[in-house]
Protein backbone atom coordinates (compact mmCIF):
# COMPACT_ATOMS: atom_id res chain seq x y z
CA UNK A 1 0.00 0.00 0.00
CA UNK A 2 1.20 3.33 -0.82
CA UNK A 3 1.43 6.04 2.33
CA UNK A 4 0.03 9.08 -0.50
CA UNK A 5 -2.72 7.02 -0.51
CA UNK A 6 -4.37 8.48 3.08
CA UNK A 7 -3.92 11.69 1.65
CA UNK A 8 -6.40 11.56 -0.87
CA UNK A 9 -9.45 11.55 1.20
CA UNK A 10 -7.66 13.83 3.71
CA UNK A 11 -7.66 16.47 0.82
CA UNK A 12 -11.07 16.04 -0.27
CA UNK A 13 -12.26 16.94 3.21
CA UNK A 14 -10.09 19.70 3.40
CA UNK A 15 -10.68 21.71 0.28
CA UNK A 16 -14.64 21.13 0.94
CA UNK A 17 -13.81 23.29 4.37
CA UNK A 18 -11.36 25.76 3.29
CA UNK A 19 -13.45 28.22 2.58
CA UNK A 20 -15.82 28.02 5.23
CA UNK A 21 -16.20 30.34 7.86
CA UNK A 22 -15.87 28.55 11.25
CA UNK A 23 -16.36 30.44 14.96
CA UNK A 24 -14.08 29.45 17.65
CA UNK A 25 -16.75 26.71 19.17
CA UNK A 26 -16.75 24.83 15.26
CA UNK A 27 -13.03 25.06 15.31
CA UNK A 28 -12.31 23.95 18.85
CA UNK A 29 -15.57 22.04 20.27
CA UNK A 30 -17.72 20.44 17.50
CA UNK A 31 -20.18 23.69 17.86
CA UNK A 32 -21.04 21.59 20.97
CA UNK A 33 -23.27 19.54 19.05
CA UNK A 34 -22.33 15.96 19.44
CA UNK A 35 -24.47 13.00 20.34
CA UNK A 36 -23.45 10.77 23.39
CA UNK A 37 -22.27 8.29 20.74
CA UNK A 38 -20.31 10.44 18.61
CA UNK A 39 -18.54 12.06 21.34
CA UNK A 40 -18.00 8.83 22.93
CA UNK A 41 -16.31 6.91 19.71
CA UNK A 42 -14.28 10.20 18.82
CA UNK A 43 -13.18 10.54 22.30
CA UNK A 44 -12.28 6.42 22.70
CA UNK A 45 -10.43 7.19 19.32
CA UNK A 46 -8.49 10.04 20.43
CA UNK A 47 -7.65 8.67 23.85
CA UNK A 48 -6.23 5.68 22.81
CA UNK A 49 -2.77 4.92 20.39
CA UNK A 50 -0.88 2.20 18.62
CA UNK A 51 0.62 0.77 21.95
CA UNK A 52 -2.95 -0.40 22.32
CA UNK A 53 -2.20 -2.41 18.96
CA UNK A 54 1.17 -3.51 19.51
CA UNK A 55 2.88 -2.22 22.64
CA UNK A 56 -0.07 -3.45 25.00
CA UNK A 57 -0.17 -6.94 23.96
CA UNK A 58 3.30 -7.23 23.46
CA UNK A 59 3.52 -6.42 26.99
CA UNK A 60 1.19 -8.85 27.92
CA UNK A 61 3.29 -11.40 26.31
CA UNK A 62 6.18 -10.69 28.23
CA UNK A 63 5.11 -9.66 31.77
CA UNK A 64 1.61 -11.87 31.35
CA UNK A 65 -1.12 -10.94 33.23
CA UNK A 66 0.25 -7.91 34.85
CA UNK A 67 0.06 -5.67 31.98
CA UNK A 68 -3.83 -6.49 31.95
CA UNK A 69 -3.70 -3.72 35.12
CA UNK A 70 -2.94 -0.71 32.93
CA UNK A 71 -6.44 -1.42 31.21
CA UNK A 72 -8.68 -2.84 34.08
CA UNK A 73 -9.82 0.46 34.78
CA UNK A 74 -11.86 0.82 31.60
CA UNK A 75 -15.42 -0.69 32.75
CA UNK A 76 -14.96 2.48 35.90
CA UNK A 77 -13.59 5.25 33.76
CA UNK A 78 -16.16 5.98 31.29
CA UNK A 79 -18.33 6.49 34.27
CA UNK A 80 -15.90 7.97 36.43
CA UNK A 81 -14.98 10.76 33.93
CA UNK A 82 -18.78 11.48 33.21
CA UNK A 83 -19.05 11.78 37.06
CA UNK A 84 -16.57 14.22 37.82
CA UNK A 85 -15.90 16.50 34.69
CA UNK A 86 -19.08 15.82 32.34
CA UNK A 87 -21.23 17.02 35.31
CA UNK A 88 -18.65 19.73 36.16
CA UNK A 89 -18.45 21.33 32.58
CA UNK A 90 -21.33 20.34 30.43
CA UNK A 91 -24.11 22.16 32.17
CA UNK A 92 -22.09 25.84 32.46
CA UNK A 93 -23.17 29.01 30.47
CA UNK A 94 -21.47 30.10 28.48
CA UNK A 95 -19.78 26.86 27.40
CA UNK A 96 -15.97 27.06 27.84
CA UNK A 97 -13.93 25.57 24.83
CA UNK A 98 -10.71 24.55 26.41
CA UNK A 99 -9.09 23.31 29.81
CA UNK A 100 -7.54 26.00 30.52
CA UNK A 101 -10.34 28.60 29.91
CA UNK A 102 -12.02 25.78 32.41
CA UNK A 103 -9.47 26.26 35.13
CA UNK A 104 -9.10 29.92 34.94
CA UNK A 105 -13.17 30.52 35.68
CA UNK A 106 -12.94 28.84 38.72
CA UNK A 107 -9.29 29.19 39.80
CA UNK A 108 -8.47 32.45 38.74
CA UNK A 109 -6.91 34.22 35.40
CA UNK A 110 -3.53 33.20 36.21
CA UNK A 111 -3.78 29.90 35.90
CA UNK A 112 -4.94 30.17 32.46
CA UNK A 113 -1.39 30.90 31.04
CA UNK A 114 0.39 28.69 32.76
CA UNK A 115 -2.16 25.74 31.83
CA UNK A 116 -1.94 26.82 28.03
CA UNK A 117 2.05 26.73 27.78
CA UNK A 118 1.80 23.23 30.03
CA UNK A 119 -0.96 22.10 27.83
CA UNK A 120 0.88 23.19 24.80
CA UNK A 121 4.26 21.96 25.83
CA UNK A 122 2.87 18.07 26.37
CA UNK A 123 0.98 18.37 23.06
CA UNK A 124 3.77 19.02 21.39
CA UNK A 125 5.67 16.39 22.82
CA UNK A 126 2.67 14.28 21.83
CA UNK A 127 2.60 14.78 18.34
CA UNK A 128 6.25 13.85 18.73
CA UNK A 129 5.69 10.66 19.99
CA UNK A 130 2.92 9.80 17.26
CA UNK A 131 5.22 10.71 14.86
CA UNK A 132 8.15 8.35 16.00
CA UNK A 133 4.68 5.75 16.71
CA UNK A 134 4.09 6.01 12.69
CA UNK A 135 7.71 4.78 11.93
CA UNK A 136 7.70 2.08 14.07
CA UNK A 137 4.43 0.54 12.75
CA UNK A 138 5.65 1.38 9.05
CA UNK A 139 8.97 -0.79 10.53
CA UNK A 140 6.78 -3.63 11.57
CA UNK A 141 3.51 -3.66 9.80
CA UNK A 142 3.18 -1.22 6.92
CA UNK A 143 6.23 -1.56 5.36
CA UNK A 144 9.43 1.07 4.54
CA UNK A 145 9.85 3.48 3.50
CA UNK A 146 8.89 4.43 7.43
CA UNK A 147 9.90 8.23 7.32
CA UNK A 148 7.69 8.86 4.19
CA UNK A 149 4.56 6.90 6.17
CA UNK A 150 5.60 9.58 8.85
CA UNK A 151 5.04 12.08 6.45
CA UNK A 152 1.93 11.20 4.76
CA UNK A 153 0.05 10.31 7.78
CA UNK A 154 0.98 13.77 9.22
CA UNK A 155 -0.17 15.85 6.13
CA UNK A 156 -3.17 14.16 5.62
CA UNK A 157 -4.26 14.27 9.12
CA UNK A 158 -3.06 18.42 9.55
CA UNK A 159 -4.76 18.57 6.10
CA UNK A 160 -8.48 18.53 7.69
CA UNK A 161 -7.59 19.19 11.14
CA UNK A 162 -6.57 22.70 9.80
CA UNK A 163 -9.17 22.76 7.26
CA UNK A 164 -12.02 22.19 9.68
CA UNK A 165 -10.71 21.69 13.13
CA UNK A 166 -12.81 19.98 15.47
CA UNK A 167 -15.86 20.43 13.68
CA UNK A 168 -14.91 17.80 11.02
CA UNK A 169 -12.40 15.53 13.35
CA UNK A 170 -15.05 14.43 15.44
CA UNK A 171 -16.75 12.91 12.70
CA UNK A 172 -13.35 11.14 11.35
CA UNK A 173 -12.50 9.94 14.89
CA UNK A 174 -16.07 8.74 15.65
CA UNK A 175 -15.43 6.72 12.22
CA UNK A 176 -11.84 5.68 12.84
CA UNK A 177 -13.56 4.39 16.37
CA UNK A 178 -15.87 2.01 14.74
CA UNK A 179 -13.09 0.80 12.75
CA UNK A 180 -10.58 0.25 15.20
CA UNK A 181 -13.60 -1.56 17.75
CA UNK A 182 -14.55 -4.00 14.66
CA UNK A 183 -10.56 -5.03 14.10
CA UNK A 184 -9.99 -4.83 17.56
CA UNK A 185 -12.86 -7.67 17.77
CA UNK A 186 -11.66 -9.45 14.88
CA UNK A 187 -7.86 -9.85 15.29
CA UNK A 188 -8.28 -11.19 19.26
CA UNK A 189 -10.63 -13.31 17.43
CA UNK A 190 -8.59 -14.53 14.94
CA UNK A 191 -5.32 -14.51 17.09
CA UNK A 192 -6.78 -16.71 20.15
CA UNK A 193 -8.23 -19.16 17.03
CA UNK A 194 -4.35 -19.42 16.26
CA UNK A 195 -2.75 -19.58 19.67
CA UNK A 196 -5.84 -22.44 20.14
CA UNK A 197 -5.42 -24.13 16.73
CA UNK A 198 -2.01 -24.32 17.19
CA UNK A 199 -1.91 -25.99 20.26
CA UNK A 200 -0.44 -23.28 22.86
CA UNK A 201 -3.28 -21.86 24.54
CA UNK A 202 -4.66 -24.64 26.70
CA UNK A 203 -1.45 -26.15 28.11
CA UNK A 204 -0.41 -23.22 29.24
CA UNK A 205 -3.43 -22.16 30.91
CA UNK A 206 -3.74 -25.32 32.16
CA UNK A 207 -0.20 -25.83 33.17
CA UNK A 208 -0.11 -21.83 34.49
CA UNK A 209 3.09 -20.37 33.21
CA UNK A 210 4.82 -17.78 35.17
CA UNK A 211 3.12 -14.81 33.37
CA UNK A 212 -0.43 -15.99 34.63
CA UNK A 213 -1.89 -15.47 38.10
CA UNK A 214 -3.26 -12.23 39.24
CA UNK A 215 -0.13 -10.30 38.87
CA UNK A 216 2.04 -12.33 36.19
CA UNK A 217 5.74 -10.93 36.29
CA UNK A 218 4.79 -7.93 37.58
CA UNK A 219 5.19 -6.85 41.19
CA UNK A 220 1.17 -6.30 43.23
CA UNK A 221 2.34 -2.70 44.23
CA UNK A 222 3.13 -1.56 40.06
CA UNK A 223 0.24 -2.99 39.23
CA UNK A 224 -1.73 -0.72 41.51
CA UNK A 225 0.22 1.83 40.29
CA UNK A 226 -0.77 1.25 37.27
CA UNK A 227 -4.47 0.70 38.29
CA UNK A 228 -4.44 3.90 40.24
CA UNK A 229 -2.57 6.26 37.24
CA UNK A 230 -4.94 5.15 34.80
CA UNK A 231 -8.12 5.82 36.65
CA UNK A 232 -6.98 8.85 38.21
CA UNK A 233 -4.94 9.77 35.05
CA UNK A 234 -7.98 9.73 32.79
CA UNK A 235 -9.57 12.55 34.86
CA UNK A 236 -6.69 15.05 33.71
CA UNK A 237 -5.87 14.20 30.16
CA UNK A 238 -6.85 17.43 27.99
CA UNK A 239 -7.61 15.23 25.10
CA UNK A 240 -9.95 13.28 26.87
CA UNK A 241 -11.50 16.24 28.38
CA UNK A 242 -12.15 17.59 25.23
CA UNK A 243 -14.83 15.19 24.54
CA UNK A 244 -16.97 16.69 27.04
CA UNK A 245 -16.81 20.01 25.04
CA UNK A 246 -18.41 18.24 22.02
CA UNK A 247 -21.32 17.46 23.84
CA UNK A 248 -24.51 18.43 22.73
CA UNK A 249 -26.68 18.55 26.42
CA UNK A 250 -26.81 16.76 29.37
CA UNK A 251 -29.03 14.29 28.32
CA UNK A 252 -26.60 13.14 26.24
CA UNK A 253 -24.01 13.02 28.69
CA UNK A 254 -26.41 10.72 31.00
CA UNK A 255 -25.97 8.05 27.99
CA UNK A 256 -22.36 8.93 27.25
CA UNK A 257 -20.49 6.53 29.76
CA UNK A 258 -22.39 3.42 27.89
CA UNK A 259 -20.95 4.99 24.44
CA UNK A 260 -17.08 5.53 26.01
CA UNK A 261 -17.62 2.13 28.17
CA UNK A 262 -18.65 0.27 25.76
CA UNK A 263 -16.18 1.62 22.79
CA UNK A 264 -13.22 1.58 25.05
CA UNK A 265 -13.48 -2.33 25.59
CA UNK A 266 -14.38 -3.11 22.51
CA UNK A 267 -10.98 -1.53 21.47
CA UNK A 268 -8.98 -3.06 24.23
CA UNK A 269 -10.12 -6.58 23.37
CA UNK A 270 -7.05 -6.71 21.17
CA UNK A 271 -4.71 -5.83 23.94
CA UNK A 272 -6.41 -9.31 25.64
CA UNK A 273 -6.59 -11.13 22.70
CA UNK A 274 -3.79 -10.78 21.01
CA UNK A 275 -1.52 -10.31 24.07
CA UNK A 276 -2.76 -13.70 25.63
CA UNK A 277 -2.18 -15.52 22.03
CA UNK A 278 1.06 -13.87 21.60
CA UNK A 279 2.35 -14.84 25.20
CA UNK A 280 1.05 -18.50 24.39
CA UNK A 281 2.78 -19.09 21.10
CA UNK A 282 6.19 -17.53 23.08
CA UNK A 283 5.77 -19.87 25.66
CA UNK A 284 5.52 -23.21 23.70
CA UNK A 285 8.36 -21.83 21.26
CA UNK A 286 6.40 -20.92 18.15
CA UNK A 287 6.90 -17.43 18.30
CA UNK A 288 10.33 -15.67 19.36
CA UNK A 289 9.88 -13.14 22.33
CA UNK A 290 11.14 -10.15 20.92
CA UNK A 291 10.39 -7.38 22.59
CA UNK A 292 8.17 -4.50 20.62
CA UNK A 293 8.56 -6.72 17.32
CA UNK A 294 6.69 -9.91 18.87
CA UNK A 295 3.35 -8.46 18.27
CA UNK A 296 3.88 -7.76 14.32
CA UNK A 297 5.49 -11.49 13.77
CA UNK A 298 2.56 -12.98 15.34
CA UNK A 299 0.27 -10.65 12.59
CA UNK A 300 2.46 -12.04 9.67
CA UNK A 301 1.57 -15.49 11.40
CA UNK A 302 -2.50 -14.59 11.08
CA UNK A 303 -1.65 -13.97 7.28
CA UNK A 304 -1.95 -10.45 5.29
CA UNK A 305 -5.60 -9.72 5.77
CA UNK A 306 -5.21 -9.91 9.66
CA UNK A 307 -1.89 -7.74 8.70
CA UNK A 308 -3.57 -5.09 7.05
CA UNK A 309 -6.44 -4.79 9.69
CA UNK A 310 -4.17 -4.20 12.44
CA UNK A 311 -2.21 -1.92 10.72
CA UNK A 312 -5.43 0.29 9.69
CA UNK A 313 -6.54 0.02 13.39
CA UNK A 314 -3.25 1.53 14.56
CA UNK A 315 -3.15 4.29 11.84
CA UNK A 316 -6.58 5.24 12.82
CA UNK A 317 -5.40 5.23 16.78
CA UNK A 318 -2.58 7.48 15.31
CA UNK A 319 -4.18 9.80 13.41
CA UNK A 320 -7.34 10.60 15.76
CA UNK A 321 -5.02 11.70 18.54
CA UNK A 322 -2.53 13.63 16.40
CA UNK A 323 -6.16 15.59 15.05
CA UNK A 324 -6.92 16.28 18.79
CA UNK A 325 -3.46 17.12 19.93
CA UNK A 326 -2.94 19.45 17.03
CA UNK A 327 -6.31 21.16 18.21
CA UNK A 328 -5.52 21.45 21.79
CA UNK A 329 -2.30 23.15 21.11
CA UNK A 330 -4.01 25.60 18.22
CA UNK A 331 -6.34 26.06 21.17
CA UNK A 332 -3.48 26.95 23.80
CA UNK A 333 -1.47 29.13 21.48
CA UNK A 334 -4.37 30.82 19.67
CA UNK A 335 -7.39 30.92 22.37
CA UNK A 336 -6.03 30.74 25.61
CA UNK A 337 -3.03 32.50 25.34
CA UNK A 338 -3.98 35.57 23.73
CA UNK A 339 -7.39 35.78 26.26
CA UNK A 340 -4.90 35.39 29.22
CA UNK A 341 -3.48 38.93 27.95
CA UNK A 342 -6.20 40.56 27.22
CA UNK A 343 -6.63 39.77 23.37
CA UNK A 344 -10.01 38.74 22.78
CA UNK A 345 -10.69 38.55 19.38
CA UNK A 346 -9.80 35.10 17.81
CA UNK A 347 -8.78 34.51 14.08
CA UNK A 348 -9.67 31.06 12.38
CA UNK A 349 -6.38 32.00 10.30
CA UNK A 350 -4.23 31.69 13.58
CA UNK A 351 -5.98 28.75 14.40
CA UNK A 352 -5.22 27.07 11.31
CA UNK A 353 -2.09 28.27 11.03
CA UNK A 354 -0.86 27.37 14.52
CA UNK A 355 -2.32 23.78 13.74
CA UNK A 356 -0.13 23.51 10.64
CA UNK A 357 2.81 24.28 12.28
CA UNK A 358 2.48 22.58 15.00
CA UNK A 359 2.18 19.23 12.63
CA UNK A 360 5.47 20.93 10.80
CA UNK A 361 7.17 20.96 14.38
CA UNK A 362 6.33 17.36 15.55
CA UNK A 363 7.23 16.47 12.34
CA UNK A 364 10.82 18.34 12.34
CA UNK A 365 11.63 17.35 16.02
CA UNK A 366 10.55 13.22 15.65
CA UNK A 367 13.10 13.26 12.16
CA UNK A 368 16.07 14.47 14.28
CA UNK A 369 18.04 12.78 17.31
CA UNK A 370 16.39 9.30 19.01
CA UNK A 371 17.88 11.29 22.34
CA UNK A 372 15.59 14.31 22.01
CA UNK A 373 12.53 12.10 20.99
CA UNK A 374 13.27 9.87 23.94
CA UNK A 375 13.32 12.86 26.21
CA UNK A 376 10.26 14.15 25.11
CA UNK A 377 8.16 11.04 24.72
CA UNK A 378 8.64 11.12 28.76
CA UNK A 379 5.82 14.01 28.24
CA UNK A 380 3.09 11.88 28.21
CA UNK A 381 0.16 10.73 30.39
CA UNK A 382 2.10 10.83 33.43
CA UNK A 383 2.83 14.65 32.61
CA UNK A 384 -0.92 15.75 32.39
CA UNK A 385 -1.69 13.78 35.61
CA UNK A 386 1.05 15.76 37.60
CA UNK A 387 0.04 19.03 35.74
CA UNK A 388 -3.26 19.20 35.77
CA UNK A 389 -5.23 16.54 38.31
CA UNK A 390 -4.76 18.68 41.54
CA UNK A 391 -6.02 21.69 39.60
CA UNK A 392 -9.03 19.89 38.12
CA UNK A 393 -9.45 18.38 41.42
CA UNK A 394 -9.14 21.61 43.22
CA UNK A 395 -11.51 23.68 40.30
CA UNK A 396 -14.23 20.82 40.53
CA UNK A 397 -14.30 20.54 44.34
CA UNK A 398 -13.94 24.62 44.90
CA UNK A 399 -11.15 24.64 46.99
CA UNK A 400 -10.28 28.05 48.36
CA UNK A 401 -6.55 27.81 47.03
CA UNK A 402 -5.62 31.11 46.06
CA UNK A 403 -2.90 31.57 43.85
CA UNK A 404 -1.82 28.40 44.53
CA UNK A 405 -2.72 26.72 41.36
CA UNK A 406 -0.32 27.77 39.07
CA UNK A 407 2.72 27.24 40.89
CA UNK A 408 1.03 23.65 41.97
CA UNK A 409 0.55 23.29 38.29
CA UNK A 410 4.10 23.65 37.47
CA UNK A 411 5.88 22.38 40.73
CA UNK A 412 3.90 18.91 39.42
CA UNK A 413 4.90 18.97 35.79
CA UNK A 414 8.57 19.73 37.33
CA UNK A 415 8.76 16.77 39.31
CA UNK A 416 7.49 14.59 37.52
CA UNK A 417 10.06 15.46 34.79
CA UNK A 418 12.70 15.01 37.22
CA UNK A 419 11.14 11.29 38.05
CA UNK A 420 11.82 10.31 35.00
CA UNK A 421 14.98 10.73 33.94
CA UNK A 422 15.62 9.09 37.01
CA UNK A 423 13.20 6.26 36.08
CA UNK A 424 15.71 3.45 36.43
CA UNK A 425 17.05 4.62 40.23
CA UNK A 426 13.43 4.38 41.41
CA UNK A 427 11.81 1.47 43.69
CA UNK A 428 8.72 -0.28 41.92
CA UNK A 429 5.39 1.13 42.48
CA UNK A 430 6.59 4.93 42.29
CA UNK A 431 5.04 6.45 39.29
CA UNK A 432 6.19 10.30 39.08
CA UNK A 433 3.49 11.37 37.58
CA UNK A 434 1.32 10.04 40.81
CA UNK A 435 4.03 11.92 42.77
CA UNK A 436 4.05 15.03 40.97
CA UNK A 437 0.65 14.93 41.29
CA UNK A 438 1.13 14.27 45.11
CA UNK A 439 3.06 17.52 45.36
CA UNK A 440 0.13 19.45 43.56
CA UNK A 441 -2.04 17.99 45.63
CA UNK A 442 0.17 18.53 48.60
CA UNK A 443 0.52 22.32 47.51
CA UNK A 444 -2.95 23.29 47.23
CA UNK A 445 -4.21 21.41 50.41
CA UNK A 446 -1.73 23.39 52.05
CA UNK A 447 -2.62 27.07 50.35
CA UNK A 448 -6.54 26.00 51.39
CA UNK A 449 -5.45 25.77 54.64
CA UNK A 450 -3.52 29.19 54.83
CA UNK A 451 -6.58 30.96 53.49
CA UNK A 452 -8.51 28.99 56.36
CA UNK B 1 -13.64 17.09 53.07
CA UNK B 2 -10.24 16.80 51.88
CA UNK B 3 -9.13 16.93 55.52
CA UNK B 4 -11.10 14.05 56.62
CA UNK B 5 -10.44 12.28 53.37
CA UNK B 6 -6.56 12.81 54.04
CA UNK B 7 -7.36 11.27 57.39
CA UNK B 8 -9.10 8.27 56.75
CA UNK B 9 -6.25 7.58 53.85
CA UNK B 10 -4.16 7.77 55.99
CA UNK B 11 -5.48 5.80 58.65
CA UNK B 12 -5.78 2.88 56.02
CA UNK B 13 -2.19 3.29 55.14
CA UNK B 14 -1.17 2.97 58.53
CA UNK B 15 -3.50 -0.41 59.46
CA UNK B 16 -2.57 -1.88 55.82
CA UNK B 17 0.18 -3.92 57.39
CA UNK B 18 -1.67 -5.39 60.11
CA UNK B 19 -4.56 -6.25 57.59
CA UNK B 20 -2.05 -8.14 55.40
CA UNK B 21 -2.45 -5.68 52.92
CA UNK B 22 0.64 -4.16 51.06
CA UNK B 23 0.44 0.28 51.13
CA UNK B 24 -0.14 0.07 47.75
CA UNK B 25 -3.91 -1.35 48.21
CA UNK B 26 -4.34 1.39 50.84
CA UNK B 27 -3.20 3.92 48.83
CA UNK B 28 -4.93 3.11 46.06
CA UNK B 29 -8.67 2.81 47.84
CA UNK B 30 -7.92 5.97 49.87
CA UNK B 31 -7.75 7.77 46.48
CA UNK B 32 -10.35 6.49 45.38
CA UNK B 33 -12.22 7.21 48.14
CA UNK B 34 -10.98 10.76 48.06
CA UNK B 35 -12.29 11.00 44.51
CA UNK B 36 -15.54 9.54 44.79
CA UNK B 37 -16.10 11.45 47.47
CA UNK B 38 -15.22 14.60 45.75
CA UNK B 39 -17.84 13.39 43.14
CA UNK B 40 -20.58 13.99 45.08
CA UNK B 41 -20.11 17.41 46.17
CA UNK B 42 -21.57 19.20 42.82
CA UNK B 43 -25.01 20.01 43.35
CA UNK B 44 -28.30 18.81 41.86
CA UNK B 45 -29.38 17.56 39.27
CA UNK B 46 -25.98 15.95 38.55
CA UNK B 47 -23.76 14.19 40.24
CA UNK B 48 -24.11 10.74 43.06
CA UNK B 49 -25.52 10.32 46.17
CA UNK B 50 -23.49 9.33 49.36
CA UNK B 51 -24.96 5.70 48.73
CA UNK B 52 -23.51 5.47 44.94
CA UNK B 53 -20.51 6.62 46.66
CA UNK B 54 -19.62 4.12 48.74
CA UNK B 55 -21.53 1.23 46.58
CA UNK B 56 -18.79 2.04 43.90
CA UNK B 57 -15.99 2.20 46.66
CA UNK B 58 -17.77 -0.88 48.13
CA UNK B 59 -17.58 -2.54 44.02
CA UNK B 60 -14.07 -1.14 43.56
CA UNK B 61 -12.29 -3.16 46.85
CA UNK B 62 -14.35 -6.56 46.44
CA UNK B 63 -12.91 -6.57 42.61
CA UNK B 64 -9.24 -5.43 43.27
CA UNK B 65 -8.50 -7.12 46.71
CA UNK B 66 -9.44 -10.63 45.54
CA UNK B 67 -6.80 -10.46 43.16
CA UNK B 68 -4.16 -10.65 45.63
CA UNK B 69 -5.47 -13.38 47.39
CA UNK B 70 -5.75 -14.74 44.14
CA UNK B 71 -2.58 -13.50 43.25
CA UNK B 72 -0.25 -17.23 43.15
CA UNK B 73 -3.04 -19.23 41.75
CA UNK B 74 -2.09 -19.38 37.74
CA UNK B 75 -5.50 -19.12 36.07
CA UNK B 76 -8.32 -18.55 38.62
CA UNK B 77 -6.41 -15.05 39.21
CA UNK B 78 -6.28 -14.77 35.41
CA UNK B 79 -10.41 -15.55 35.18
CA UNK B 80 -10.98 -13.27 38.21
CA UNK B 81 -9.07 -10.25 36.10
CA UNK B 82 -10.71 -11.15 32.96
CA UNK B 83 -14.47 -12.14 34.71
CA UNK B 84 -15.14 -9.82 37.79
CA UNK B 85 -12.81 -6.94 36.93
CA UNK B 86 -12.82 -6.30 33.91
CA UNK B 87 -15.88 -7.76 32.27
CA UNK B 88 -18.56 -7.60 34.86
CA UNK B 89 -17.27 -4.82 36.36
CA UNK B 90 -18.36 -2.59 33.35
CA UNK B 91 -22.70 -2.88 33.74
CA UNK B 92 -22.06 -2.29 37.72
CA UNK B 93 -20.39 0.85 37.39
CA UNK B 94 -22.35 1.92 34.59
CA UNK B 95 -25.82 1.23 36.54
CA UNK B 96 -24.50 2.91 39.93
CA UNK B 97 -23.58 5.70 37.11
CA UNK B 98 -27.51 5.85 36.01
CA UNK B 99 -28.72 5.16 39.23
CA UNK B 100 -26.63 8.30 40.72
CA UNK B 101 -27.31 10.57 37.46
CA UNK B 102 -31.54 9.56 37.65
CA UNK B 103 -32.12 10.58 41.37
CA UNK B 104 -31.37 14.45 42.51
CA UNK B 105 -29.58 14.62 45.36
Amino acid sequence: MSPWLVLFPAALVAVAFLRRRLSQAAFFAADHGASAWLSGLAGTAIGLSAFTFIGGPALVASVGSGALWMILPAPLTGALQCWVLGCWLVGRQPRPLSLPQLLAEDLGPSVRPVAALLLAAGCLAGLVVQAKAIEVLAQGLLGEPAKLWMLAVFLATMAYAAAGGMRVAVWVDAVQGAVMGAVALVVAWVALRHALSAGALLPWLREGGAGLGSFGQVPAAQAFSWYLLFTVGSLAQPQYLQKFFFLRSQEELRRLPLALTGSLMMVLTVWVGLGLAAGALVQAGLLPAAGDRTVPLLLRQLGPGVLAAAAVGALFAISSTVASLLNLLSAALTWDLPQAFGRHRWSLAWGRLITLLAGLAALALAASSGRTVALLGLLGWGFFTAAFLPAVVAAVGRWPVGRAAPLAMAVGAGLCLGLEALRPQLPGGVEPGLVGAGAGFALLALAGRARG
Amino acid sequence: MSWKAAACALALALSAPALGLPAAVAGLLAALATLLSLARRWGPPLGPSRWHVRAMLAALSGLLVPSLLLAHRPLVGLLWLLGPCYLLAAPLFLWLFDQGFRRPR
